[in-house]
């Protein structure tokens, strides 16, 4: 029963790939400590992000006839599961490439403090589905710290010691709490809907006089710009957590890889936004625009920024840095481009799995480019290799900076007119996912 | 004056409100020179389609019964169109037979049927009974 | 005078062999209502979505005010209104915000309507979309289609999951934007009711077909249905022969035949072709009708 209850997360179906690339990130640690850390707080913060922690049960189990107790166990045993087996994993991978026992432990240790951070999440307001949201966001930088501090070799802190006893004593002073059945809302909520109390903003009183033409501005609720909504609807939370790792992956060189890493996520949350831009009259480039900006803004500031610090000088004449940077902008728009032919109506007819494979070949190779140019070959290949690639031709062109430059921004031109056409020319037809469609709230 | 449209019924929208307004003229609650509502007015009250207002009005235009004056309105006529009164007489010669017909099937007798006749008078000089509204 | 929305023979799959729309044809003018009907998944989506240049038909084409909307995305969705069952605004947004950002979008934004719906619908301006109900996010979907005064209304199953009161007052709103602008208006509808009520017109699609395209009262005078037992017909193809058959269905003990025509002139014309006695034909509701055109086996 509580197997088949496991069965049922929407993340069952994910947890072989995770144990797989943790084995793998395994094989690399003794080789390259440091890196590690980064890579395995960003598989912590995706475990606990997609699985959602402060959820007990979706909506549909709440109505079997199971008790909470057998729902909170499946639900406690997936997660730790879904923590521990990865953990288990790169330790044995660890161990097997030669590393030491103590070296094994870090992952088991930094799973068992996520786990942690789990449990507590689960142990507020037991009786309910869901916990609240908000403890997840308060507790994630404090567990996220724990983590850090113990990822690092140096610190001598005996993790699994304190946490693994205290995840322990949570949990069954959690289960003995749990109810019979599981409420939607606490008694005295409003609705339902567990929107916090008083959402009706107070009416400001209207600065023009009723009948005369008023601007955004004036109306109570005071948005800066008419824009916003297009903003917020293409802007996600996500996409603000993902501008960091652009920052750092280009600042650290990784321009290729980050990009086809950082971007998707974001894109995929505002493409479900814009079906109702496309309702809209404003020009398809608008929206494209409003998604592009601040990722290359990002890419463009981070690639600057690799240039401070104590390295060797990564250019050797100002028109070689132009080039670069095009290089980069180029990558990105070419990511993004790969990603809208998946909508692209021309290739309506080809199904569904020939786009998606097609998709993820375009992007995953890449990205195992990068990584095994950082694990294996110890230097980022992309230095050398990729931007090569895209700037040979002008380097076979006489070395005259004014005919490179020339050649780049016709390169960017062509690149961004392709990308404008085949996203005017995008259609969505799967249905927009509102999101109160998330799968755990579905009855 | 309170017009009721039922959408599901056998006969169109427009055919039910050309009734309604004929049996008005007929029970005397529209008089010659009454203003109607504007096709605009009526649809948004009935809640129904504009164009269904009209062909009301343009039909009932046609047989006589009502008439649009530029730019004032549409008015109940002042005279009664004229019917061709033999013809009129044979149909309504077979809709009695019909409903005796019934009647008697029903196990009526004939006092029972006019009973039925003298409440629908009533009924057509007062309008739609009240209580209908409330099934 | 050009058509408001007209479709020539077009055709639309989603994948090889499995068509959605197959050779739809129709027009709409100016203050024209339309019904459109049909079963779930029968093409009216997709053929809403077509007409607003959210999907490119394979085959034929399809003219909104004279323009392709694919071509000239701008400039037609300024003059159309769109409110979708299916529709996601942006839940991050306030209803303030969405309505500031529509009435920038569209020069010709009706304050004194925005004013007047807010208030009819009581919506409140402050709360983000995602926190309203399904029936106030409609709603505010619905005030931003209409405010600008659109030529063309296009609703995809606006009133559904709706209760009884809020689906009147879309109603009201569809009417009286009918009124005054002289606006047409495209809906597909599950309510029965609601298409009698305002449809002047009904497109009944099946199967990605125009089965029908009439005005609602020459169906409810001209189409009737005829129930014949089944002992005295052995098998439909006699009865679908007959002149003036549309569809004949088994329900139980009897077919079900839809005719064209007056039920005594349908009555005649199958005593006629079957030579039996004891056909009755009568003149039903749309309900029925649409369930007897489309209807499955009984």
């Amino acid at each position: 029963m509580i197997y088949q209850l496991m069965k049922r997360d929407p993340e069952w179906t994910h947890l072989p790939y995770f144990i797989l690339v943790s084995a793998v990130a395994g094989l690399f640690f003794v080789a390259h400590p440091q890196a590690i850390v980064p890579i395995w707080c960003w598989v912590g913060f995706m475990a606990v992000f997609q699985g959602r922690p402060h959820q007990r049960a979706s909506r549909f189990e709440a109505t079997l006839p199971v008790a909470g107790r057998q729902l909170f166990l499946a639900r406690m045993s997936f997660l730790t599961a879904f923590l521990c087996l990865p953990a288990i994993a790169a330790g044995g991978a660890i161990l097997l490439s030669g590393g030491s026992v103590k070296q094994a432990l870090a992952p088991p240790e930094i799973a068992f403090i996520w786990l942690l951070f789990i449990t507590a999440i689960q142990s507020v307001r037991v009786r309910e589905l869901c916990a609240p949201r908000w403890v997840s966001r308060v507790a994630f930088p404090i567990m996220a710290g724990a983590v850090a501090g113990v990822a690092y070799p140096n610190a001598e802190t005996p993790a699994l010691m304190v946490c693994a006893p205290l995840s322990v004593a949570l949990f069954f002073w959690t289960l003995r709490a749990v109810p019979k059945s599981f409420q939607l809302a606490p008694p005295g909520a409003r609705s339902e809907h567990r929107s916090p109390g008083g959402v009706v903003a107070p009416e400001r009183p209207q600065l023009a006089p009723a009948g005369m033409a008023t601007d955004g501005a004036n109306i109570a609720g005071q948005p800066d710009t008419v824009w916003m909504p297009l903003l917020r609807s293409v802007f996600s939370r996500l996409y603000a957590f993902w501008l960091p790792f652009l920052f750092f992956g280009a600042a650290a060189g990784l321009r290729i890889g980050s990009c086809c890493l950082c971007l998707p996520f974001p894109w995929l949350m505002a493409r479900q936004q814009l079906g109702w831009a496309r309702t809209l009259p404003i020009r398809p480039r608008i929206a494209l625009w409003t998604f592009l900006a601040p990722a290359l803004l990002t890419l463009a500031v981070g690639y600057f920024a690799s240039f401070l610090g104590a390295r060797p000088p990564l250019v050797s004449s100002p028109w070689e840095l132009v080039l670069n940077l095009a290089a980069t902008i180029e990558w990105a728009l070419l990511v993004v481009l790969f990603m809208a032919l998946f909508d692209w109506r021309r290739l309506r007819h080809a199904s569904l799995v020939i786009r998606r494979v097609l998709l993820n070949l375009l992007l995953g190779i890449p990205i195992l480019a990068t990584l095994a140019g950082v694990f294996l070959l110890q230097k980022p290949i992309e230095m050398t290799l990729i931007p090569g690639t895209l700037l040979r031709p002008s380097r076979a062109l006489p070395g005259n900076p004014a005919a490179a430059i020339a050649f780049a921004a016709v390169e960017l031109a062509a690149l961004y007119w392709a990308l404008e056409r085949v996203f005017e020319e995008a259609e969505y037809t799967d249905k927009p996912r509102a999101p109160q469609d998330d799968p755990f709230l579905q009855a | 004056m309170y017009l009721v449209v039922n959408p599901s019924d056998e006969l169109p929208l427009y055919r039910q409100i050309m009734r309604q307004i004929v049996e008005a003229i007929a029970g005397g609650r529209l008089k010659s020179g009454d203003r109607l509502a504007s096709h605009r007015e009526l649809s948004e009250q009935l809640v129904i389609a504009p164009l269904t207002v009209k062909k009301a009005y343009d039909e009932l235009e046609a047989l006589g019964f009502i008439e649009t004056q530029r730019g004032r309105g549409t008015f109940v006529c002042a005279s009664p169109p004229p019917v061709d009164r033999a013809v009129r007489l044979d149909h309504l010669r077979l809709e009695a037979r019909k409903l005796l017909a019934e009647a008697y099937l029903s196990g009526l007798d004939f006092g029972e049927v006019a009973k039925i006749l003298k409440d629908a008078d009533r009924e057509i000089a007062r309008g739609p009974r009240r209580e209908k509204e409330k099934v | 005078m050009t058509p408001v929305l007209e479709f020539l023979n077009v055709s639309r799959s989603y994948k090889r062999g499995a068509p959605v729309l197959t050779g739809v044809s129709f027009s709409l003018n100016e203050s024209e209502i339309a019904g459109l009907l049909g079963r779930n998944a029968s093409g009216k989506t997709t053929l809403i979505h077509t007409a607003m240049g959210l999907l490119s038909p394979d085959g034929g084409s399809v003219r909104v005010f004279g323009l392709s909307p694919t071509e000239d995305p701008v400039e037609v969705k300024r003059r159309i209104g769109f409110v979708s069952e299916d529709q996601v605004l942006p839940p991050g947004s306030s209803v303030a915000e969405l309505i500031a950002f529509q009435r920038y979008l569209f020069s010709t934004w009706d304050q004194a309507l925005e004013r007047q719906l807010l208030d009819r619908f009581s919506l409140p301006r402050g709360s983000r979309i995602g926190k309203l109900s399904k029936g106030q996010a409609r709603q505010a979907a619905l005030l931003c289609a209409v405010c600008h005064r659109p030529e063309l209304l296009l609703l995809d199953e606006p009133a559904g999951g709706l209760d009884a009161v809020a689906r009147r007052e879309f109603l009201e709103t569809s009417i009286q934007l009918s009124n005054r602008e002289g606006t047409a208006i495209l809906f597909s509808s599950h309510h029965m009711t609601d298409v009698e009520r305002i449809g002047g017109r009904v497109i009944l699609l099946d199967q990605g077909k125009v089965r029908l395209d009439r005005d609602l009262d020459r169906i409810r005078e001209d189409i009737c249905l005829a129930v014949v037992p089944r002992a005295s017909a052995p098998d439909a193809a006699v009865i679908e022969r007959t002149s003036g058959c549309l569809r004949v269905r088994p329900v139980f003990d009897d077919w079900h035949a839809v005719m064209e025509g007056t039920p005594e002139t349908a009555r005649r014309q199958l005593t006629d072709s079957l030579g039996i006695d004891g056909i009755r034909c009568v003149r039903v509701p749309l309900e029925e009708l649409f369930i007897e055109l489309v209807g499955g086996e009984r």
